[in-house]
């Protein structure tokens, strides 16, 4: 999971000029073979014999990591390891710039390189204690949903983790995930993110978690529940989701939309159909958040 | 033109979100800020009050921030927007930089590159 979009990335580190990186965003990419660049990010290719094998690839017609073994760069098996792989969204971008000329392969690994390690966030940011509880969470959200729901669920919640991880600290416990139908809210931010179906999500808590929750997040000091408890409420939310968005586009080329977060305090989130519960632990309350797929 | 001169426009509609701006910024020295709460608002404040450089926020109330920037853009082609959302896809940066947009940054920002931005303008 990452944090930025690797074409933001390439614009904002000024790596590659913006009308480039507006070309990139345009064309349509479509999986398939495993990029050539692969093996020069993996180590096992030079410019040179990257170079080479393309070449060769076009004016034979043979398989690029074919010619790789052809020329003993690389064995059978350390090609069927790379190519086995699933493809993150960013490989694709990353050979569509060295295949313009724009970056030459060696150079494109160190990019990818520095945006992997920058702005990765990893699973090692849970203690051990909390990984336990994490991957009790997961299993118990198997055994509660299916399908999409399931697949869904399993990329939201770790992101979850980590950016409260991040933005309000790790000593928290993540308590239990419970199928749930219909919720009325206290201290609440909510806010709908949408593709070929509609994810209601919010964030809940009582009036003095909220003081302590926004407090946390914005750095600044509260003392009462004031527009401003409610604005951390909803912006935390809002960067949640976003990260959330930015990952299902870097990992599954998946496009969401984020509707406009809103408070919704002592109301009703929601009165029907089958919503998902999580709740989590910190020292100063519980906080709970509602995922809804409708 | 001092950091102190430099007027900037926040446009977001979250209240948090354009104080935590504007406290990053007077870190530096900025004092002269205009706020808008949404898109239309942000075009309007554009238009009367002719700010250095517009923060402007992705997803708001009434029209958008990419909107916005085309309409600031059609004001003055000049306008030195940067685009500041908590999406940061391919499909809103795309959208951005088409608008016009000078800049895209993923909340949350960091300090710094907001700091230098502005620094840049005086330079």
């Amino acid at each position: 999971m990452y944090s930025e979009f690797f074409g933001h990335y390439l614009l904002s580190h000024d790596k590659i000029d913006k009308d480039i990186v507006l070309e990139l965003l345009k064309h349509e990419f479509h999986p398939g073979q495993t990029p050539p660049f692969k093996a020069v990010y993996h180590g096992y290719l030079s410019n040179e014999e990257y170079v080479t094998c393309l070449n060769e690839a076009i004016d034979s017609g043979k398989p690029f990591y074919d010619l790789v073994i052809e020329h003993g760069y690389m064995d059978a098996e350390q090609v069927s390891e790379i190519t086995a792989e699933k493809e993150p969204v960013y490989m694709q971008f990353a050979q569509y710039l060295i295949d313009k000329g724009t970056v030459s392969p060696t150079e494109m690994s160190q990019i990818v390189a520095d945006y992997v390690s920058g702005f990765e966030l990893v699973d090692l940011d849970f203690i051990d204690e909390m990984n336990d509880a994490v991957d009790r969470i997961l299993h118990d959200v198997t055994m509660i949903t299916d399908g999409q729901d399931t697949m869904l669920l399993l990329d939201y919640y770790p992101l979850l983790f980590n950016d409260l991880i991040r933005y309000i600290g790790d000593d928290f416990t993540p308590l239990s995930v419970q199928a749930f139908t219909g919720y009325v809210s206290k201290i609440c931010a909510k806010q709908d993110i949408t593709s070929t179906n509609t994810l209601l999500t919010a964030i809940d808590m009582d009036e003095n978690t909220a003081i302590e929750f926004a407090t946390r997040f914005s750095s600044m000091e509260f003392t009462e529940c004031d527009e401003y408890v409610d604005a951390s409420l909803c912006d935390f939310l809002n960067q949640h989701n976003g990260l959330f968005a930015v990952n299902m586009a870097n990992e599954h080329d998946y496009h969401l939309s984020l509707a406009i977060p809103e408070s919704a305090n002592y109301d009703i989130v929601s009165d029907s159909g089958t919503g998902f519960l999580l709740s989590v632990s910190y020292s100063f309350g519980v906080v709970n958040f509602f995922l809804y797929p409708h | 033109m001092t950091v102190s001169d430099i007027k900037i426009l926040i446009a977001d509609d979250s209240i948090l979100a354009r104080k935590l701006l504007k406290d990053t910024l007077a870190e530096i020295g900025c004092a002269n800020f205009v706020e808008a709460k949404n898109g239309t608002e942000s075009v309007e404040k554009y238009e009367s009050e002719s700010p250095d450089v517009v923060f402007l926020d992705i997803v708001m109330p009434g029209i958008n921030g990419v909107e916005a920037t085309r309409r600031i853009m059609e004001i003055n082609p000049d306008a030195f927007i940067v685009m500041v959302s908590s999406v940061g896809t391919k499909s809103f940066l795309q959208d951005a930089l088409e608008a016009g947009a000078k800049d895209f940054l993923q909340k949350p920002f960091n300090a710094e590159t907001i700091q230098s931005i502005v620094k840049k303008l005086c330079d």
